[in-house]
């Protein structure tokens, strides 16, 4: 019981320091990618795949694997996909995403941070954590 | 100040605390807010029999704090009606209270989980406005969360909910297997989602094509309303001809906020319908309220 209790005050106070975190986080695009819009105003990605290892000669002379894939972003997405671009953090997406759609702080948190780790998984782009300081870096 | 009512618990809290947490059980349950940067508040019910000895669990409390959870400056305190506690860990203030609603037979358990300080005031006024409505006595039950502001018939118990980023679902159900139900949504980002028009939109909800439909709209302030209703069939194979079963749904999308609102109700075939004279009303803003 008593661990349980513990266990769960650590983790209310781990849910403090990962918004923060998360909010002070940087998305960086990957350079290497292509992007251009539709009609829709919907976002298309080429992303660049990377070589797989066992494709050496004499098997590459025979395999040739695709080098980009295409992904089509909807709305929303192509929505967060260039608030990256002109915002400096998360926290900064999500106030600029919550303004515009009459959202809430949490409402948007959650639906961007949902699209950035969707661009995460497919190496659009990365998140830069602030280096963590501790107690005694934060008291100096 | 925003005022919240969830299972008949009735209080006011800062416009940007926003409810992340919840427990569905009226009975017993939790609930947690929080702002932009952490959990602010943990408001936790539980029905009792009883009067408890709210000055012993106090003690206790007291003493669990400073030996077990290695709080620091443990101190008791008094609001006036409520009976609480200070304590500080890590240099992150926490104060907890507790009051007996002795009418509605609840206790009710407060934690604020302070920033930098304890803000006093703002406690007072969370406190003073937080009561415990009696369901025995009154016949309608008020909710007030997620942006959802409805007055229900009492015995419509919440059943399920589905509280997604911009998009809340509440369903409450009355008798045995739901025989009447009302669904309540509020629902945002409409650019993207509602392809076509309200009337339409209510209609693919229904869990079966209708065979009859009235359509009506009123305007209220500037909110175009949406009502369907009609029947559909119920139940399968030669049952179907024979079975139907009622429907009524009203719709709109408030101009203020542009999201939109839905309340929908059902009724099972049978010879009595579980909905009363009362009637149920959602609110979207002060400017307008719909009822069914």
């Amino acid at each position: 019981m008593k661990r349980k209790k513990q266990a769960q005050q650590a983790l209310s106070v781990d849910v403090a320091t990962i918004w923060r975190r998360m909010m002070e986080s940087r998305v960086l695009l990957n350079e290497r990618i292509h992007a251009d819009r539709n009609i829709a105003s919907k976002v298309r990605v080429s992303v660049p795949l990377r070589r797989p290892g066992f494709l050496v000669p004499p098997i590459s002379w025979f395999i040739k694997p695709r080098e980009r894939k295409t992904l089509q972003l909807d709305p929303l997405g192509s929505e967060v996909f260039s608030l990256i671009g002109a915002c400096r953090t998360v926290g900064e997406i999500v106030d600029r995403f919550a303004e515009k759609h009459r959202l809430t702080f949490h409402e948007s948190r959650v639906s961007v941070t949902q699209y950035i780790s969707h661009l995460v998984d497919n190496g659009i782009a990365v998140v830069a954590m602030p280096k963590e300081t501790s107690k005694e870096d934060a008291a100096t | 100040m925003t005022s919240w009512i969830w299972h008949n618990i009735s209080l006011e809290l800062p416009d940007d605390w926003e409810m992340l947490q919840f427990a569905n059980n009226p009975e017993r349950g939790r609930i947690a807010f929080a702002d932009r940067y952490d959990f602010r508040m943990e408001l936790s019910w539980r029905k009792t029999n009883a009067r408890p000895d709210l000055d012993g669990m106090v003690k206790d409390y007291h003493s669990h704090l400073l030996h077990e959870l290695e709080h620091e400056d443990v101190d008791t305190l008094k609001n006036t009606s409520w009976t609480g506690l200070q304590s500080s860990r890590d240099g992150k203030v926490a104060t907890r209270f507790m009051q007996h609603f002795d009418d509605a037979g609840f206790l009710v358990e407060i934690v604020f989980r302070w920033a930098d300080q304890r803000d006093e005031r703002l406690e007072d006024d969370v406190l003073n406005s937080l009561y415990v409505e009696n369901s025995a006595v009154s016949k309608k039950r008020n909710w007030k969360c997620f942006g959802l502001d409805m007055e229900l018939q009492s015995e419509f118990e919440l059943s399920e909910i589905n509280a997604l980023p911009a998009s809340v679902v509440m369903d409450f159900g009355v008798g045995k297997k739901d025989k009447a139900t009302v669904r309540a949504e509020r629902r945002g980002l409409t650019d993207f989602w509602l392809k076509c028009s309200i009337s339409d939109w209510l209609i693919q909800q229904l869990p079966s094509p209708p065979k009859k439909i009235e359509t009506s709209r009123v305007n209220r302030w500037g909110h175009e309303i949406i009502r369907i209703k009609g029947f559909m069939p119920f139940g399968s194979g030669w049952g179907k001809i024979f079975r139907r079963q009622e429907f009524e749904s009203i719709g709109w999308i408030c101009p203020h906020d542009r999201r939109f609102y839905s309340l929908r109700r059902l009724n099972r075939p049978s010879k009595a319908s579980y909905f009363g004279s009362e009637g149920f009303k959602l609110s979207c803003c002060p400017n307008c309220s719909a009822t069914l």
